[in-house]
């Protein structure tokens, strides 16, 4: 089989991998970033760019072809200059850092809040090293293998996603300016670079992968025969002579199925997120559809959060994409300074090594980045981006057009390589366990202290704090409210609140099992306040978005002397009476359903998203439930109207 | 006249066409050995000596003085210039007997079972095959046990195996090339292939490998797999190992290579790609619908075999998020009171586990299993009520015990187990996420195994080019009628199974 070429196939879920895989997730945000509705006109605008820009590539691909076919047909690398290949070294490896910089910081932020960057990012080095010692075919291979998953959770995640819509679809707001528009569009277009890949993958495509034996057997037949001869050989008979029309013609048409397959990709997701979320909250949530998957809950309760299902999408696609940068600069690498190796079993070790070297400076770079402020850090990538690196993506092969370069020379083979591999990974390996040693600091499971309402009070500048969490010794195993123990605290916001309670008692605080939170008298009444709690509350990762919210205007000590449920259960019982309630009027989040509520009588709430989401729309008249305790009995009703 | 031997471990020198000096050099090379039979007799002509030798045990010895040593006895030589074809074709009433004209070869075929006739004035010596080991009938398959179809397996004897195949496909075009490894074993060894199916680079290929085997000893097919496979640091097998003839045929017929290794109670079957490891003997024999569901089962199962001790440690210990809370809750209140860590807990039960099925193995007949019932229900109980674990956890390892053994194919089960083991230790460090990074390395690692230059993820991957249809016979399987074509590795021209006429008549 030929290492170095790629099935049609192969080539279709290469495109849709790398077409997404960077930026899916972040694509909506992207959209209706610094705007005042949900991005729909950036969406056309990328739409039309997107084809722009594929056929641009396409064009710049032909006419590489035709002017130096068995350079096209040895790796990309060969039809440029050395000055050119290591600026686009250069520029892979900036791609390459900002996105594995970036992944290790959310996976941070949202799913290992207590692990360093560092302990995050190294396993992911490794496999990203590990993934470079490769050849082209085998790479097409890892990604073919990965396509049916990344599907799968992306067909669960969209159907989730409208379920989550509940029947209720509204058009986009259109209300964009034009530098807006432009500057949306620009940037959703930014996030399907990797499509650049198409100038190694397009040349590669091969009618048949079985036809030509690899390189290294043909090595292994007749000695030495370089990448070079290999070509000029072909060109009068193999597989390297100037492709023919209907060929071109038959790979473009792989190309366009494969970006209709990536716009529609990327529109369900903005569709799907907008819907769902709206334009100010998909703005301002760097990862919104994590945020969309958040809040979905299927009937049965089988689990508790989704969004663990993105992590798999998104995981599974990062590394399909950041391989790709490693692996295309390294093979640039190899075409343009000393020839390329031949195949995978032939690794050589200055590969290994300087792969890993640069696996060691993705490290670096990141630990290093993590002391700067995340905004500016992604404010400078984005500029870099605009205004460097998307132009000299769409320059670069036309300098090489101009000033393409003869084939090189083909340097000999270093049989050690695979020894220096080895010991390079054992190496990381022996690294990583030493860094490993000292991080048993992991909270097991009956460790957590599970919080299952909350209480909060203005109290000044300080909010007042009550947290009901699971009394795990006094639960018996059948019983619907789970008794809790209450903690109070007094600080300025749930940060603070937490760090006390790290110093006062033992155990972690767990927010994503929480039922209800109560908001007192003081804080329901004064809507800056209110806001702020619930900002802080909706930025966090690691609270559940899908709290009840309810209004309680008597003090939390009320809520404890409740008539036939344990101590501190009156959270998870009004959580109940409003879930039972609603599923008798069938409540659909948007519409007062309260006695004196009719279709213009604002927005009743259930959520910190969903208030906040109302705010953000600009409503005024927002209706929240309320608890009140009656001669030691929970009465919840709805309609308590939040002050605008 | 001392043997001496190159560096290849094989004896130098002819014989000599002098029965004094030949005879002295088998006595000199086959001193101290106790099995060895040297019968010395006159023939007819009471002048002409001659000997056989043979390994008492391995040889029938009646056969031996009825139609060899008997007819010699009766005939007078001495008249016959032509001596050795005298003998060969009017003496000897065996059939099957060849010329040796090395000491090596003479040798070899003594210590194989053969005997060795030597008569004084032949300018060769005469291999007479008078095999007769002691071997274990065939008998049912342990390891590949099916409902319905064939219950036959190999044995230990190398002409019982090729035997079973060659019962099984009566067709001339099915070869069997003998050839020997073990430099000192000289174990027997048949190429076997389908000469019209077999692609002549994949033959070539293997022939060179088995020529290029070098070790002392061979006793097993496992050893020739592992000299001949191309990665050793992968768990996954790079072949197919089956006790069932069935297989073996079937196996020929899609173009691939059987290797029956002599002493081995099974073969090996080459190229090999992952989903061949998930079909079981009667997946062809069954209903269609049955065989699918049943497949797709295994396909589950492995993967609930490799990941669920993992990501039950990363969502215990990292991402309690995704359970509801009344299950999490219930699960942290058994956990109440038990010391070590959620990680420790699942390997302590998955080492107890894995002691259970090593000791289930070597502890011979019923107390086999009895040990299994000991260890999984009063041990496991045992630790839960000492506190040591908790019932979830011996749930969760239960489950993966089970699924892993629905693998129908005992070295790819066991690669499973093994993978387990990492999956836990990385869920402990890095969560689901590490769990993923794990994962996305087993598909990288996977993506770029081969099999004799076959993917082994095939037809997972290099879709689009392999001229036949991989729905087929993957995670389903179709009714026969409909799996028309033979796997990519059968030669070119030759992947249509069924005839065209045959096709139309049905329709």
């Amino acid at each position: 089989m030929n290492e170095s070429k790629i099935s049609k196939r192969q080539l279709t879920r290469m495109i849709y991998i790398e077409g997404v895989g960077a930026s899916g997730l972040t694509f909506p945000a992207a959209a209706a970033l610094h705007s005042n509705s949900e991005g729909f006109f950036p969406l056309l605008l990328y739409a039309l760019l997107l084809p722009l820009f594929v056929g641009w590539l396409l064009f710049l691909i032909h006419r590489l072809e035709r002017r130096n076919p068995a350079g096209m047909c040895a790796g990309y690398g060969f039809v440029l200059s050395r000055w050119m290949g290591i600026l686009y070294m250069i520029r892979l490896f900036i791609n390459a850092l900002a996105l594995f910089y970036f992944f290790g910081l959310s996976i941070q932020k949202i799913y290992m809040p207590d692990a360093s960057l560092l302990m995050i990012l190294l396993p992911f080095a490794l496999l990203l090293w590990y993934c470079t010692q490769t050849t082209l075919q085998k790479r097409a291979r890892f990604l073919e293998l990965l396509f049916p998953w990344v599907m799968a959770l992306f067909v669960i995640l969209v159907f989730f996603a409208i379920l989550g819509l509940e029947g209720k679809v509204h058009l986009p707001e259109l209300q964009d300016d034009i530098s807006t528009v432009l500057g949306n569009g620009y940037l959703l277009l930014l996030c399907s670079t990797p499509l650049e890949f198409l100038l190694f993958l397009v040349p590669a495509v091969t009618k048949d992968i079985w036809e030509r034996q690899s390189p290294r057997e043909l090595a292994d037949e007749g000695g030495t025969i370089s990448v070079t001869e290999k070509c000029q050989e072909g060109q009068s008979g193999g597989n390297c002579v100037v492709p023919d029309d209907h060929w071109w013609r038959k790979r473009r048409r792989f190309v366009w199925q494969a970006v209709a397959g990536v716009l529609l990709w990327n529109v369900l997701l903005w569709f799907v997120t907008i819907e769902n979320l709206g334009g100010e909250i998909t703005a301002s949530s760097p990862w919104p559809v994590i945020k969309v998957m958040q809040l979905i809950r299927l009937p049965g309760g089988f689990l508790e959060r989704f969004d663990i299902l993105l992590a798999v999408f998104w995981i599974l696609c990062l590394v399909g994409v950041l391989s790709g940068y490693l692996y295309y600069g390294r093979k640039i690498g190899e075409e343009i300074f000393g020839g390329r190796v031949l195949d995978g079993r032939t690794l050589r070790l200055r590969v290994s090594v300087i792969t890993g070297v640069v696996a060691v400076l993705l490290l670096v770079f990141s630990c290093l980045l993590a002391k700067r402020p995340d905004t500016q850090l992604l404010y400078g990538f984005l500029f870099y981006k605009k205004w460097i690196d998307f132009p000299l993506l769409i320059l670069l092969p036309l300098l090489a057009i101009f000033f393409h370069t003869g084939n090189r020379r083909k340097r000999e083979e270093n049989r050690s390589g695979r020894r220096g591999g080895r010991a390079a990974a054992f190496l990381a390996v022996f690294a990583a366990a030493g860094m490993l040693s000292g991080c048993a600091h992991q909270a097991d499971v009956e460790e957590k202290s599970y919080v299952l309402s909350l209480y909060v009070e203005e109290n000044g500048t300080d909010y007042e704090y009550w947290l009901f969490t699971a009394d795990l010794a006094d639960m018996k195993s059948q019983e619907d409210s789970i008794p809790c123990s209450t903690i109070h605290f007094t600080a300025k916001d749930m940060k603070t609140m937490e760090e006390k309670y790290a110093k006062t008692e033992s155990g972690i605080l767990e927010w994503n099992h929480i039922d209800t939170i109560f908001l007192g008298p003081d804080l329901a009444q004064n809507p800056e306040r209110l806001d702020t709690f619930l900002r802080e509350w909706e930025a966090s990762w690691q609270k559940s978005p899908d709290v009840l919210l309810s209004v309680c205007l008597q003090q939390p000590e009320e809520l404890l002397d409740i008539k036939n449920i344990p101590d501190g259960a009156a959270g998870q019982e009004v959580n109940r009476i409003v879930e039972r309630a609603e599923k008798g009027e069938k409540r659909v989040f948007g519409w007062n359903l309260s006695e004196a509520g009719d279709e213009t009588g604002g927005i009743s709430c259930r959520t910190p998203i969903e208030v906040l989401k109302a705010k953000a729309q600009g409503e005024r008249d927002i209706y929240l439930c309320q608890t009140r305790v009656l001669w030691k009995r929970l009465v919840v009703k709805q309609g308590y109207r939040l002050p605008g | 006249m001392e043997a001496r031997y190159n560096r290849e471990q094989k004896i130098k020198g002819r014989l000599q066409k002098d029965f004094d000096k030949d005879y002295a050099f088998f006595e000199k090379a086959l001193e101290r050995s106790g099995d060895m039979v040297k019968n010395v007799f006159y023939a007819g002509d009471e002048k002409t000596r001659a000997v056989v030798i043979y390994v008492d045990g391995l040889t029938d010895s009646q056969t031996l003085q009825d139609f060899v040593i008997r007819p010699l006895q009766e005939t007078d030589l001495s008249e016959q210039k032509e001596r050795l074809s005298f003998v060969e074709n009017h003496v000897l009433e065996t059939v099957d007997w060849k010329d040796v004209e090395t000491y090596e070869d003479a040798l070899t075929d003594i210590l194989s079972g053969n005997s060795l006739l030597l008569v004084e004035g032949c300018e060769k010596a005469i291999s007479l095959s008078t095999k007769n080991f002691p071997t274990r009938g065939v008998g049912e398959t342990t390891q590949e046990m099916v409902l319905r179809g064939p219950k036959d397996s190999f044995t230990e004897s190398f002409r019982t195996n090729t035997a079973l195949i060659r019962r099984r496909i009566r067709d001339p075009r099915l070869k069997m090339e003998h050839t020997k490894v073990g430099e000192r074993s000289k174990t027997d060894i048949a190429i076997c292939y389908v000469e019209d199916l077999v692609e002549p680079d994949l033959l070539a290929r293997v022939k060179e490998k088995i020529g290029a085997i070098s070790l002392d000893g061979i006793f097993d097919g496992g050893m020739v797999e592992q000299l001949m496979e191309k990665n050793p640091w992968t768990p996954f097998p790079q072949f197919q190992y089956t006790e069932r003839p069935d297989k073996a045929a079937s196996g020929l017929l899609e173009g691939r290579i059987v290797l029956v290794v002599d002493n081995s109670p099974g073969v090996l079957l080459l190229p090999v790609t992952y989903g061949m490891f998930f079909q079981s003997g009667d997946d062809y024999y069954t209903r269609s619908l049955a065989a699918s569901f049943a497949r797709v089962l295994r396909f589950a199962a492995a993967i609930f075999a490799v990941g669920f001790p993992g990501l039950y440690v990363a969502v215990a210990g990292f991402h309690t998020e995704m359970l509801p809370t009344a299950f999490l809750l219930s699960v942290a209140q058994a956990r109440t009171g038990i010391v070590i860590p959620i990680v420790l807990e699942v390997l302590l039960m998955e080492f107890q586990f894995e002691l259970l099925r090593e000791a289930g193995i070597h502890i011979p007949g019923q107390l086999g299993g009895t040990i299994g019932i000991v260890g999984g229900l009063i041990v496991g109980q045992a630790a839960v009520d000492a506190g040591l674990v908790s019932t979830i956890v011996v749930i969760v390892v239960s489950f993966t015990a089970i699924a892993s053994f629905v693998v129908p194919s005992e070295a790819f089960g066991a690669v499973f187990r093994l993978l387990k083991f990492l999956f836990i230790l990385v869920a402990a460090v890095w969560g689901i996420y590490g769990y993923l990074l794990l994962f996305a390395a087993l598909l990288f690692h996977l993506a770029q195994l081969e099999s004799f230059g076959v993917p082994y993820m095939l037809p997972s991957v290099c879709g689009g080019h392999l001229d036949y249809d991989t729905r087929q016979d993957e995670y389903v399987r179709y009714p026969l009628r409909y799996m028309k074509k033979r796997p990519l590795f059968t030669r070119v021209g030759r992947r249509v199974r069924r005839r065209q006429s045959e096709r139309r008549r049905e329709h």
